[in-house]
């Protein structure tokens, strides 16, 4: 582990959100989560 | 007093992604930047070529909450003439990123397999990553590409089981495990394990 940054514990983080948002994909209409998928995909292009 | 049929209001019915029958997945999403540039490529590309859609894409395409400058695109090695006419299809509305010359495009990049990249007009990012099939997983991808119906827009990509495990053990950087992840949540109910499993095994080798 690095003294300034703990990467296992921040991958571990990022991969609990990135399940807690697929669940949201597959559990909300298409339209509903895409709308918020636009924003920060249309944003970073 | 409204008829039932005008009193349902079918248009206002909210549309969850579905598997159908026919092995083929239906959405209703609104299409972003990324979404609009893949469908109208595919839309040019598919008069000319079989294709297929894989990697960092197929992810975002089902809700991955990240952006791409590339989406990677396999297609079956084409014969010099249909490649040219091709370009000459593409010109319309893409320019290519790595020369002007489609013969020297086709010769000292496709048959080398080095992709070559296509975007917008004037607009480098986001850019189509085009590249003969060479492996056997590439052909893999093609064989068991999987359709996806957007509204009356479609395209192919890859199966996801196939995509799973290859970003899980070949590429298998964060952002791959990410999104290897959310593929699998999405699609918790529709993966075919044993497949999965097989290629697992046939990546491991």
């Amino acid at each position: 582990m690095n003294k300034w940054f703990d990467k296992k514990k921040n991958m571990k983080e990022r991969l609990e959100f990135v399940r807690f948002w697929a669940k949201y994909v597959r559990e909300h209409p298409d339209k509903e989560w895409s709308e918020q998928q636009k924003v920060i995909i249309d944003s970073q292009l | 007093m409204p008829s039932s049929k005008n009193h349902l209001n079918l248009d206002r019915i909210p549309v969850r992604m579905e598997f159908l029958k026919d092995q083929s997945i239906k959405m209703d999403k609104v299409l972003n930047k990324l979404d609009k540039f893949v469908l109208d490529f595919v839309k040019v590309l598919k008069k000319h070529t079989d294709y297929v859609i894989v990697s960092g894409y197929v992810s975002i395409l089902f809700g991955r909450s990240r952006a791409t400058e590339d989406i990677d695109l396999l297609v079956p090695k084409m014969q010099e003439q249909a490649f040219l006419k091709l370009f000459k299809d593409l010109r319309t509305g893409f320019e290519c990123l790595n020369s002007l010359d489609p013969k020297k495009l086709y010769q000292d990049y496709l048959c080398k397999n080095i992709a070559i990249r296509f975007s917008r007009k004037g607009k480098p990012i986001p850019n189509m990553e085009f590249k003969f099939a060479k492996t056997i997983v590439d052909y893999e991808s093609l064989k068991e590409k999987l359709l996806v119906r957007i509204g009356k827009k479609e395209l192919f990509i890859s199966s996801l089981e196939l995509q799973i495990a290859f970003k899980e053990i070949v590429l298998g950087s964060d952002k791959d495990l990410e999104d290897a992840e959310h593929l699998k949540t999405v699609f918790e109910k529709h993966l075919n394990m044993h497949k999965l499993k097989e290629y697992e095994r046939l990546l491991k080798k």
